[in-house]
């Protein structure tokens, strides 16, 4: 897949003031990990819940290879993945019956729904507790499984929404591993996060967004060339003042 | 299409199945009421009610009251030992002791003799009632109660024309034998069909709330929104729910 275009993207939430987002354009290239940063209430979520088709009435254009992202996304369920900042699975389920739900829910069945589960649950490293039910899981586990759910579908678009909240340095280091590991391959990875370092240690690419609007996008080396590191360039574009 | 669906019916069934809660609600709830309606309204709706409405008569003549007692009783209505006075018996009635009570006045068959002309005022009875008692038992015994007295004054005049007959002659169930036909329509319904409506109202509140609660429970953990970017429209997770 090539780039993923957003152009001119504004969202106002109904019966919302302000606009979530104003104007967004973002080139996301295919192949990298795409960091999208920026404080809280900047419009992350918001923008990755456009990308992911689950908020509606955006105006703009969204698309990839020169196609509509959402004509491309409804005729492939699993031609976009997201891992959400929420455990976004049945608790009362198993790990594997969770798997087996949202790869059923893709159209998968038979032998290829077993063939992605299986890979699925390598990937994450949870088979020794598929058959365990995922909400007496750890929240490393939870993540891990969350992360699992998201690439069932084998994505070319792959959204990840601060998937490594609340766990431990070894499971946020594993979790990174992973993720780098999913770069390349012609998949576009947009990943959002507060942790300055991991978005360092994985993007290529970042973008940094403020009160809906894009302050400023490019390479990160070419955006750290001065020297300063990205928590210092991300502090002076957002001026270090507290957030409601 | 159908994939998906099962595969969301498979996920409500294994959801349902470990929620105890859920399932109490969803069936035993319904149940205990169906049992309970049914019982409760078996009487009303099988035809004739289970047990008689018993009733008393007060007349100063013992022999009077007796015959009273006697034309009145059966098809539904059994006597019973009166109280020794209205008062008694006003009391009783208070205290559910009685359900009627025929309170028959001093001098009521010499004022049965007297001739009744256009100005006249027909002698006087009075009927003492429980207020719960049904309106139709209660029609039907003052029918009974008017009948009986036309039976005396009937008699008492026979008698006083020198024609003996005998008393129980003019006893209303004794007039003719009446057959009742019920001809059209699938005569009286019974308990059950009567609250099917009912149920189905009941049924209603009890399916609509535990999916309205689903929805609001996946929308807060982010699964809703996970199955909307997975493509799965409304209509299929609404019937999703409502299927099993």
């Amino acid at each position: 897949m090539g780039t993923l275009n957003v152009e001119a993207l504004s969202f106002r939430y109904p019966g919302g003031g302000d606009a979530a987002l104003e104007d967004i354009t973002l080139a996301i290239p295919a192949g990298g990990i795409f960091g999208l940063l920026g404080p809280n209430g900047a419009g992350k979520t918001t923008l990755i819940s456009i990308l992911a088709g689950q908020l509606q009435g955006a105006t703009g254009r969204i698309t990839a290879d020169e196609e509509p992202l959402a004509a491309l996304h409804g005729g492939r369920p699993g031609f976009l993945g997201i891992v959400p900042q929420e455990y976004a699975f049945y608790p009362m389920l198993t790990c594997a019956e969770n798997l087996r739900f949202f790869g059923g829910v893709q159209g998968m069945s038979g032998a290829r729904l077993r063939e992605r589960v299986k890979a699925a649950a390598a990937f994450a490293r949870i088979e020794s507790v598929l058959a365990r039910r995922a909400g007496r899981l750890s929240g490393g586990l939870k993540r891990r499984l969350n992360l699992a759910i998201g690439l069932l579908g084998e994505p070319a678009i792959l959204l990840l929404d601060e998937p490594t909240v609340g766990v431990d340095p070894q499971s946020r280091a594993f979790l990174l591993e992973s993720i780098r590991s999913l770069a390349g391959a012609g998949r576009t990875i947009v990943y959002t996060s507060h942790y300055m370092e991991e978005v360092e240690a994985i993007c290529d690419h970042v973008a940094i967004i403020d009160r809906g609007r894009v302050l400023v996008s490019g390479a990160l080396a070419e955006l750290t060339r001065d020297g300063s590191g990205l928590e210092q360039l991300f502090m002076r574009l957002t001026r270090g003042t507290l957030r409601d | 299409m159908i994939r998906r669906l099962l595969a969301l019916w498979e996920k409500e069934c294994l959801a349902l199945s470990r929620d105890v809660h859920g399932l109490a609600v969803l069936f035993l709830m319904p149940a205990a009421f169906i049992v309970v309606m049914s019982l409760a309204l078996s009487d009303a709706f099988n035809g004739a009610p289970a047990r008689a409405t018993e009733f008393a008569v007060i007349a100063a003549d013992a022999a009077l009251a007796d015959r009273l007692a006697r034309n009145l009783a059966g098809e539904g209505f059994r006597v019973v030992p009166g109280p020794e006075s209205e008062a008694e018996a006003r009391n009783g009635l208070r205290l559910a002791k009685y359900k009627l009570v025929l309170v028959v006045p001093r001098d009521f068959e010499r004022a049965l003799a007297a001739p009744l002309d256009g100005k006249s005022t027909p002698p006087g009875l009075t009927l003492l009632a429980d207020p719960a008692l049904p309106p139709t038992q209660l029609l039907a015994f003052r029918q009974r109660v008017l009948g009986a007295a036309l039976a005396l004054r009937i008699s008492g005049m026979m008698s006083r024309a020198g024609i003996t007959a005998d008393p129980d002659a003019f006893d209303l169930k004794r007039a003719a034998t009446l057959n009742v036909e019920t001809i059209g329509g699938g005569g009286r319904p019974s308990s059950v069909q009567q609250n099917v409506p009912a149920w189905l109202i009941f049924g209603m509140f009890f399916v609509v709330m535990p999916i309205s609660s689903l929805f609001i429970v996946e929308r807060r953990d982010g699964t809703l929104a996970r199955l909307v970017s997975l493509r799965v429209p409304f209509s299929m997770l609404l019937l999703g729910k409502v299927g099993p």
